[in-house]
């Protein structure tokens, strides 16, 4: 996804939701072609339900379950990423897990240095992204950025705030303290680590989101796994 | 004169979207920077952190929204403890009317998603003058 020449994000979306299908995916979401610029637009999102809606109706891809089954290529492809995969996990395993890779920040690690070199090889030109280090123009993107309704932060709000009224709230302080205690039993691994449940009942007894977490960060801390 | 830009990158905790801010990072870091990076909860942890590791600059970096009214917030406060020369830039996925907002209340330049690493180090070696790399 580019800010520059953003209408190209529909070209490149177009052909990743091709090569899923040709992958043989359960589902799609087809990001919208605006959102390197902010909040997509409600015409850049029907935009992308139509590129599924073509492939789907016009292509005939759906009549046929495996399409690329058999080529060469793909199948060694395909066996590329399954090696690389392992060789992946062998040295998470080596680490002590994927916990301890997590708390070292060795995941976030990775990630940042492989997102350097990418970013790199664009400010070099080593690889080509059209519209950002090739075919450039200059005449600036025209299409039109999303801006929300000003009024709809104070509608947010006032919601919150009604809900917090109208709610039981005896009954939702005892669900969110239930939470805690099943996350601290989680945190001094008395328990395997599920929480799911505690966190559904607390929702239907009307704890908000920001609530819930507030929970979680408390027990559990912030900032697991962020490197520097 | 000082060896290095102390530079105090950040974005909010609330938004996951860190893979941009911590390729700029690696780029200052690549350009001699010392990077102090931080997740910051409310813009009082941003300005505290600030001063406690004595920085030369701040970048924020938004990829949710949000951008004017914190940086405003984070000005302010600066300003309650009397700094008001601390040069402060944003990145990120800023819309084209928040940019314009956040020049005029005091940002010294706004890097939208597409800047390159190098008009940032530059730009930010031109704020910090009088070190080794500017």
């Amino acid at each position: 996804m580019t800010v520059q020449q953003p209408l190209n994000n529909l070209i490149r979306n177009s052909i990743h939701a091709l090569s899923m299908i040709l992958a043989g995916v359960n589902g799609t979401q087809i990001d919208a072609y605006d959102e390197a610029l902010g909040e997509p637009t409600e015409e850049a999102v029907t935009l992308s339900l139509r590129i599924q809606q073509v492939i789907l109706h016009e292509t005939g891809i759906v009549d046929i379950c495996d399409p690329l089954g058999g080529s060469y290529y793909l199948e060694w492809l395909t066996n590329e990423v399954e090696r690389k995969t392992y060789e992946l996990l062998e040295t998470i395993e080596k680490q002590g897990g994927y916990i301890k890779c997590l708390e070292s920040g060795w995941f976030k690690r990775v990630t940042a240095e492989s997102a350097y070199k990418w970013r790199k090889k664009l400010e070099s030109g080593e690889r080509v992204l059209v519209g950002v280090n090739k075919y450039v123009s200059d005449s600036g993107h025209q299409v039109k950025v999303f801006s929300p309704d000003p009024e709809a932060e104070k509608m947010a709000i006032e919601n919150v705030q009604r809900h917090r009224r109208e709610r039981d709230n005896e009954k939702c302080r005892a669900s969110l303290e239930r939470l805690r205690q099943e996350s601290i039993r989680v945190e001094h691994s008395e328990t395997d680590g599920n929480l799911m449940e505690a966190i559904v009942q607390a929702a239907r007894d009307g704890a908000t989101l920001g609530e819930i977490q507030a929970v979680l960060r408390d027990v559990f801390g912030i900032d697991k796994g962020s490197s520097e | 004169m000082k060896e290095k830009i102390r530079f105090l990158l950040t974005k909010s905790r609330l938004d996951a979207h860190d893979r941009a801010v911590l390729t700029v990072a690696s780029a200052l870091k690549e350009a001699g920077m010392e990077v102090i990076f931080i997740e910051f909860g409310t813009p009082e942890d941003l300005v505290m952190s600030a001063i406690q590791e004595d920085v030369d600059m701040i970048g924020i970096g938004f990829a949710a929204g949000g951008c004017v009214r914190v940086t405003e917030e984070v000005i302010r406060l600066l300003k309650k403890r009397g700094i008001d020369n601390l040069p402060i830039i944003v990145g990120g996925t800023i819309h084209p009317n928040d940019a314009v907002k956040l020049k005029e209340i005091g940002v010294r330049e706004v890097f939208p998603g597409g800047s390159s690493f190098s008009q940032i180090t530059n730009f930010i070696r031109f704020c910090v003058p009088g070190t080794r790399y500017s």
